[in-house]
């Protein structure tokens, strides 16, 4: 494939770029050996790319992946509580991180062999060269930066989500004990296949983080308070008085969100989506329980609406936390 | 501690920048990188060291640049090559002085209505300002001062409309990112305010007699919010 569009490139700058031609004229009369060039590296690079694309599966694009990946920071930030680990996703990115780092590395080498060896020979043809070699350097220092940004949005996101985890630290380690206790009771009923909810909430290194973390917290609330306290008045998460000793995320918090509609873009293959013709619009329509109020969600539009109303089209991607 | 306090609420301005970075913009570029592809089989190097190898964008269209062809690219790189003076970028086309004049006169015109510029309008505008304001075909000052018209007269009616703020949920559109971002930790904050207000209302109205009252007004208030809203939108 790409041995075809280069070959193709190849000759539309023939025709087109006379400008930059000219440079170039010494090295343009050996057409032939220049084909043989070509063959033999378009065989390497085909190999390159075979490889690339066994790595990342053809559906997933990595342009979509990044955006991804930033949709989910924002939501991440703007919700009140932990938002489920994109443990394959972010396996992906890390994955090209590390790749393109390795990429540059070998890039910046090359560079510097080349302007070393540069230097040595003849010293002409080096001037000429260089505004061709600035723009060289182009691509190199995008990539540079690129990375840099990728990898901000990654520890944006992580710093983000360990807050939380912080933050809900007991409340957290409730859902597990409340999984644990339930997988009891249920006993042999496939036990293998079920998931605990904190591994599909947090990543090992987050949730390794948690326990240490808690454990952290318990000793220090015991060592300094509670240790002097009589028996009934030690627990940490006494929900029976006026005031819960646990933190929950505040699920009514207002958020505002950003309606998107379904994924693949098909609105009428959608069973909540509402198709109303007079005026012709799509919406979601979500009801606050308090006052049986019905709140139309339509397409395009922004909102500032409970976090809890609209907690499962987040889940489903119909809709964006902005 | 890990996410520092001030970005707890909110985002900052610079995030905000940042995310408007990814978009794209339209640029000329004032090199070609469709030759290299040529010249790198020539010089035998035999790696891809002069491509454009991308992860988070489609790089065909930067290994494809033709100097003073239009072409379209992240805004970011648009930027980094202004900085290098490798492009020239050209303003979207509502950051002209006739666009511009238009969403004013619509401001003018809709007063419960906000014009539909695009949701990043104030971040682009500024960073065009700063960055490329040699690209612009209008007076940049010119341009810059209706920004700055269309930013006041959005942001009083973003100040009038505070009023029709509720317990219940309201509908912004066109409400572009950097407003919506500084209005966020002041909107949220009263709407919880007003919701806890609410229910503790509901709550000690209970079995009394005043609950047919409180429930009444409150019919009242949310219809009236209904109808602002919408008008509003």
């Amino acid at each position: 494939m790409s041995l075809d569009i280069d070959d193709i490139l190849a000759e539309l700058d023939r025709d087109t770029t006379a400008v930059e031609m000219s440079s170039e004229g010494p090295k343009q009369p050996g057409n032939d050996s220049m084909d043989i060039l070509n063959s033999s590296l378009d065989g390497t690079k085909t190999v390159a790319n075979g490889r690339s694309t066994s790595l990342k599966p053809k559906i997933i694009s990595p342009v979509e992946d990044f955006n991804k990946l930033v949709t989910l920071w924002k939501n991440e930030r703007c919700s009140p509580e932990l938002l489920p680990y994109p443990h394959q996703l972010m396996r992906r990115m890390l994955i090209r991180i590390e790749e393109q780092m390795e990429h540059l590395e070998i890039l910046s080498m090359n560079f510097f062999e080349e302007s070393t060896n540069g230097g040595s020979s003849a010293n002409g043809k080096r001037n000429s060269n260089a505004p061709a070699n600035n723009n060289k350097m182009l691509p190199l220092l995008c990539m540079e930066a690129e990375l840099e940004r990728v990898k901000f949005v990654i520890r944006s996101y992580i710093r983000c989500r360990l807050s939380k985890v912080d933050k809900y630290s007991i409340y957290l380690r409730q859902i597990n004990e409340q999984f644990l206790t339930e997988e009891l009771e249920e006993d042999d009923m496939d036990n293998e296949n079920r998931i605990s909810p904190l591994e599909t909430l947090m990543s090992s290194e987050e949730i390794q983080y948690h326990q240490r973390h808690f454990s952290l917290l318990l000793n220090l609330l015991n060592e300094s308070v509670l240790k002097y306290m009589s028996d009934d008045l030690q627990a940490i998460n006494d929900t029976e008085g006026s005031v819960n000793m646990v933190d929950e995320p505040d699920w009514n918090k207002f958020v505002f969100v950003k309606v998107i509609g379904p994924p693949t873009g098909e609105n009428d293959f959608d069973p909540l989506l509402i198709h109303k013709l007079d005026p012709e619009r799509y919406y979601y329509s979500i009801t606050i329980p308090e006052t049986n109020e019905d709140i139309e969600l339509i397409i395009g539009s922004i909102y500032i609406v409970r976090y809890n109303l609209i907690k499962d089209l987040l889940k489903d991607d119909k809709i964006e936390l902005i | 501690m890990s996410l520092p306090n001030q970005l707890q609420d909110t985002f900052s301005p610079k995030e905000l920048q940042f995310m408007v970075e990814n978009e794209p913009i339209k640029i000329f570029p004032r090199f070609t990188t469709r030759q290299r592809i040529r010249k790198q089989r020539n010089d035998l190097l035999g790696t891809d060291s002069h491509r454009w190898k991308m992860m988070t964008m489609d790089d065909t269209s930067l290994n494809n640049m033709m100097a003073m062809q239009s072409t379209t690219v992240t805004l970011w790189i648009a930027l980094l090559l202004k900085q290098q003076s490798k492009c020239n970028i050209i303003a979207p086309e509502w950051l002209t002085s006739k666009a511009l004049d238009r969403a004013l006169q619509f401001e003018q015109t809709n007063t419960l209505r906000f014009s539909p510029l695009p949701w990043d309008w104030l971040i682009i505008s500024e960073i065009l300002f700063k960055k490329a304001p040699d690209d612009f075909h209008d007076r940049v000052h010119e341009l810059r001062s209706k920004i700055q018209d269309l930013r006041e007269i959005r942001q009083l009616k973003v100040a009038k409309g505070i009023r029709y703020m509720n317990e219940s949920h309201l509908q912004l559109d066109n409400l572009s990112l950097l407003e919506i971002n500084e209005l966020r930790p002041f909107i949220s904050g009263i709407m919880d305010k007003l919701r806890d207000i609410h229910l503790a209302a509901v709550d000690a109205g209970g079995e009394d007699e005043m609950m047919g009252e409180e429930d009444d007004n409150d019919e009242m208030f949310n219809g009236t919010m209904r109808n602002e809203s919408s008008r509003m939108s």
